[in-house]
């Protein structure tokens, strides 16, 4: 009877109405976001497509492949992805260029994770396309857009779902620290040793170290505070699911984290840096509606 | 009927999202894209590194090579090709060899100083990566060995430049 009662109450706040310019800014945001991420890695993608195949480990869906593809293809489809994405961005034929987009991320990020280094930097991304995709998200603020019929499970649940998979992903992180070292974890030699570790190995292959490894590692007891404060982020990351002060602390708290990753380690994790990870746990249509307004009426000036 | 699509997304995609947990992420292989096990920085390891690299050649010296030479712009997949070469067989160690140097040669990554580089070091090593960031190199380096060494092509070495 109580779990029944429970579920009916988490069904109601899962589907409680949100208005449909929300999930749009986050269309617009994740889509944006997406867009210029690809642009911006197809240099890379260039360079791994001419790879020998002898480098090639697939993962995810690129499994479905036993060589690598020609490069001509590698890159044919990262550029369709980029067209897709800033479609479903504008919000354009979007019950079929979101899927596609989403396919389309899905691939070329995978793609570009199977040369023997996974880049965890874009999970989180690929699964907020994934979300978007099956979601109402082009009923306002999108181009060429029609009147939104019935939608009867409303707008809500959407936003709820990418916040979720943004909480998710930052639980699945603490629980394995937790598995792999147990509480072990919590008394700073191992952070000092992974920080110390990939700063020697970016040193040897001639990559930028962090500019804060060496104090950090030579202060043990502040690396122990860091990685407390890091298992309780991550382990603490569903509590942001409720909203309001707590949603936001955590959310500065988690972008406090990752920047701080960037001073110890040059580890740089863009999409919850630039914020657009934590935009589903705020109302993200003021960061639009407001400049919109305010443009508005400067275009149109009372009479 | 929109409602039971939103249902099964949402329960489908979360569900994914938190199924890695039940995998053991330690064993090869349990990590993915993008349903993570996120192993990264998560597994206890000591301070100690082994780990193989390339490094050029010049007079007297030698200098630090950059991620596209070894073809990549990821600091990481140039790690895990050099690994990958390392652990395979001295035709592996010379082809990677052979390819860093001929990039070197055609300057990949211009401004990069490698002007005087005549020949590219395929080393393995084993360091303390404490004691190296604490500024001890030598004392953070406890063995290298050269696994593969390959001439940069229309550099020459040394005694040729001099005319010896």
């Amino acid at each position: 009877m109580r779990i029944a009662a429970a579920a009916e109450r988490l069904t109601r706040a899962w589907f409680a109405p949100a208005p449909a310019e929300r999930l749009a800014a986050l269309r617009i945001a994740i889509g944006g976001f997406a867009t210029a991420w690809l642009i911006a890695r197809l240099p890379e993608l260039a360079t791994i497509a001419r790879a020998p195949a002898s480098q090639f480990a697939a993962v995810g869906v690129i499994r479905v492949l036993r060589a690598p593809l020609p490069p001509g293809a590698v890159i044919a489809i990262a550029v369709a992805t980029i067209a897709l994405c800033a479609a479903c961005t504008l919000g354009a034929a979007y019950r079929i260029t979101a899927p596609l987009a989403a396919l389309g991320a899905l691939w070329t990020m995978s793609y570009r994770s199977s040369w023997g280094m996974v880049f965890h930097t874009e999970n989180l991304l690929v699964l907020h396309l994934l979300a978007l995709a099956v979601a109402p998200a082009a009923d306002a603020w999108a181009l060429g857009r029609r009147a939104a019929g019935d939608r009867g499970a409303g707008y809500g649940w959407a936003i709820r779902l990418l916040a979720a998979l943004t909480c998710a992903t930052y639980l699945v992180a603490g629980i394995a620290k937790l598995r792999l070292s147990g509480l072990h974890w919590l008394d700073g030699a191992q952070l000092a040793h992974q920080i110390a570790i990939d700063d020697l190995r970016k040193a040897l292959l001639g990559g930028a170290t962090a500019p804060l490894a060496a104090p950090l590692v030579a202060h043990p007891a502040a690396l122990a505070i860091a990685s407390i404060g890091t298992l309780v982020i991550e382990l603490g990351a569903p509590l942001a699911l409720l909203g309001g002060r707590v949603a936001r602390g955590w959310a500065a708290a988690a972008w406090a984290f990752h920047a701080g990753v960037v001073l110890a380690m040059n580890v740089w994790f863009p999409y919850p840096l630039c914020g657009v990870a934590f935009l589903p746990l705020f109302a993200a249509e003021r960061l639009i509606d407001v400049p919109l307004r305010g443009w508005r009426s400067r275009a149109i000036p009372a009479a | 009927m929109r409602g039971a699509v939103a249902a099964i997304a949402s329960i489908g995609l979360c569900g994914a999202v938190l199924e890695p947990v039940v995998r053991a992420p330690d064993e090869p292989d349990s990590d993915s894209f993008p349903l993570s096990t996120y192993p990264m920085f998560a597994a206890p390891r000591p301070p100690a590194l082994t780990m193989a690299w390339a490094r050029g050649v010049a007079p007297g010296d030698w200098r630090r090579l950059a991620p596209a030479h070894v073809g990549t712009g990821e600091v990481m997949q140039a790690f895990a090709t050099l690994q990958r070469a390392a652990s395979g067989g001295p035709d592996e160690q010379a082809a990677l060899c052979r390819a860093i140097a001929a990039r070197v040669a055609g300057d990949a990554a211009p401004g990069d100083g490698l002007a005087d580089v005549f020949a590219i070091e395929l080393v393995v090593g084993s360091y303390d990566a404490v004691r190296w960031l604490a500024g001890e190199a030598a004392a953070g380096a406890a063995s290298e060995a050269v696994l593969a060494r390959c001439d940069v092509p229309g550099r020459g070495t040394p005694a040729d430049r001099s005319g010896r």
